[in-house]
């Protein structure tokens, strides 16, 4: 939601250079972006109507599609409540460490997810450190589905929390304490006063966090132990079936997800823009 | 309601910003907190608000210690300098938020909360605007909006914080007439942060004068003006003339206090740097011989007698001369 106001193009550029470097842009964006995704839709359906519904309604796809929606709802819960919290304490309290923990948040961003993965392997897995006395006690993280809502937490953690930090800094505790001081209880001044004024922020970080977290596959990949019908996410699935030559169903799923990705670019635009307005108008 | 700031010390950061201050606030009167930045004054109203919490000392409200009330049990109404308006709420919102959070039992009624907003927006001169949001309101209205929402609760004291300190001139004026009013008729017990001593000194029946995280003068305005207890108020307080250092102090006289003359047995030898007729006074400063400048204020009969211009020489003495300590920092 920070995109500034682009200028048109200088007016004062001679016509060619302005000509060009217009031409440059379109047919760069045509070649990398626009027509690998028309691509991908394009041999989802090359066998097909058929095939291409079949291949989604392919029981493992279903499961596939299902564990993923699972994980992306919990992902999204988890760093909405903890990112929502993280910036709260961070933007409005001075604790010790402060600038440490701020760049904390963009750990999960620095890391490759495959080394994320690991990491949550190495604490939870059976050879871990939690792993021996969760299993005596009949838990079971990785290789299962709460190791993948995890991970997938861990990974699209900063995105709630970073688009928070500066509005809750530009909100400023005053409007806070004039609540409290009203006679507002705590819980009445974070749902009328503070939630409010951060919503289309929180709306446009949970897009964020939602869009990346349904595509995540590095991390996953690493915890999930690819059981068919079990641990196996949408992406997954698709580069399984995808090595089994099974170009047809590979490509079905995989525009599926990328349908998922343009409604919620989509859906950005829009809180983006509205979040803009919101802001202009304060 | 009656305050009584006691013995009250805050530090934060190994910095004093609260030194055992000391002041008493009577019922329904109108205090003026006036003192340069960082003297500590808005500690001490967010002190008594409850927004922070002293080291040492305590605060009564009509005797009762509230220091450890927490701010929203206080029934304190307090006014921000940059409004704090809840900017997704309409004005009426806002007006009624106060109301509208009360827990269930002593909640008003919805009829009785929309009265009450309608009787506020008219009070503030506001009636048509309740529909509208803080951003379309101009700043002198927001401050409005954020007065009538802190009224809404009948709160027992009146905060404020710089109350017009980011509104232009002219505006401010129209403020602090409105407020004084306000403060006639309704006499809830008002503090007033102000750094403006223009303000403090025509808003306030008393005005307490901070320097250095202490309370260095309390008194009316017109004493404070006339008999300043130390330098620092002398200084900080309308136009002061810095005469002379004598032992143990220094020797001040305002400049309507200063006498001229023709005569040169009656005063010592300056000359008229630059001179200002406005209205029934004339401003006149003045260089001393030593190089010192004085700031005169003549009435305009007495200049016409002289006939003074700029360049003109002319003696000078001090009517009233005032010996005040300067502090002694440790």
């Amino acid at each position: 939601m920070s995109e500034p106001r682009v200028p048109a193009l200088g007016v004062g550029e001679p016509r060619w250079l302005r000509w060009s470097l217009t031409a440059l842009t379109v047919v760069f964006l045509l070649v990398f972006l626009v027509l690998p995704l028309v691509n991908i839709f394009q041999a989802a359906f090359s066998e097909g109507w058929r095939v291409f519904m079949a291949s989604l309604h392919d029981e493992n796809a279903a499961l596939a599609i299902r564990l993923s929606v699972i994980s992306t709802v919990s992902a999204v819960l988890i760093s909405g409540v903890f990112g929502l919290a993280a910036a709260w304490l961070l933007g409005r309290h001075r604790i010790p460490g402060h600038g440490f923990w701020v760049a904390v948040l963009d750990l999960p961003f620095a890391i490759s997810p495959v080394v994320a993965g690991l990491m949550f392997v190495l604490l939870f897995g059976l050879d871990g450190w939690f792993g021996p006395w969760l299993d005596r006690h009949g838990y079971q993280l990785i290789f299962a589905k709460p190791g993948i809502v995890l991970v997938t937490a861990f990974v699209t953690f900063p995105f709630v929390a970073r688009e928070l930090l500066p509005l809750v800094q530009a909100l400023g505790p005053e409007a806070e304490e004039a609540a409290k001081l009203l006679g507002a209880s705590p819980w009445q001044t974070f749902w009328r006063v503070t939630l409010p004024a951060l919503k289309w922020g929180l709306l446009y970080g949970i897009i964020l966090c939602a869009s990346r977290a349904i595509g995540e596959f590095g991390a996953v990949s690493v915890v999930s132990g690819h059981i068919r019908g079990e641990t196996m996410t949408l992406p997954l699935h698709i580069e399984a079936v995808y090595n089994e030559y099974q170009f047809g169903a590979a490509f079905a799923c995989a525009s599926l997800l990328s349908l998922m990705a343009l409604v919620s670019l989509g859906l950005k635009s829009f809180v983006g823009w509205r979040a803009r307005r919101e802001r202009e108008s304060a | 309601m009656s305050i009584e700031v006691r013995n009250l010390s805050k530090r934060l950061g190994g910095k004093t910003i609260l030194d055992h201050v000391n002041l008493e606030i009577p019922e329904g009167g109108l205090v003026a907190l006036l003192g340069p930045s960082g003297s500590g004054k808005t500690t001490l109203l967010r002190v008594i608000a409850g927004l922070e919490t002293p080291d040492e000392g305590e605060v009564l409200v009509r005797g009762e210690a509230s220091t450890a009330q927490r701010p929203q049990d206080r029934n304190v109404g307090f006014v921000f300098q940059h409004y704090a308006l809840f900017p997704h709420m309409s004005v009426r919102q806002n007006i009624a938020f106060g109301l509208d959070v009360k827990p269930r039992p002593q909640r008003p009624s919805r009829d009785i909360i929309r009265a009450r907003v309608d009787e506020l927006l008219a009070l503030i001169q506001l009636d048509s605007y309740g529909h509208r949001l803080p951003a379309e309101l101009s700043g002198g209205q927001r401050q409005r909006v954020a007065l009538a929402r802190a009224l809404a609760v009948e709160p027992k004291v009146l905060l404020l914080d710089e109350p017009f300190g980011a509104l232009d001139a002219q505006v401010r004026a129209e403020l602090r007439q409105w407020l004084r009013r306000l403060h006639d008729v309704s006499k809830v017990t008002t503090v007033l942060v102000t750094h403006d001593q223009e303000e403090a000194m025509e808003v306030a029946d008393t005005v307490a004068v901070m320097n250095k995280a202490r309370i260095e003068q309390v008194g009316h305005p017109r004493d404070i003006y006339d008999h300043p207890a130390t330098a620092f108020v002398a200084r900080f307080v309308g136009q002061m003339n810095q005469l002379h250092q004598v032992p143990g102090g220094t020797a001040f006289a305002r400049p309507h206090e200063m006498e001229l003359s023709l005569d040169p047995a009656a005063g010592e030898p300056a000359q008229v740097v630059s001179l200002l007729a406005m209205g029934p006074l004339a401003r006149l400063r003045l260089q001393e011989a030593s190089g010192r400048e004085l700031e005169v204020q003549l009435g305009w009969e007495r200049l016409a007698q002289l006939q003074l211009k700029e360049g003109s020489p002319v003696y000078v003495r001090a009517g009233r001369v005032q010996i005040l300590q300067e502090e002694y920092s440790i």
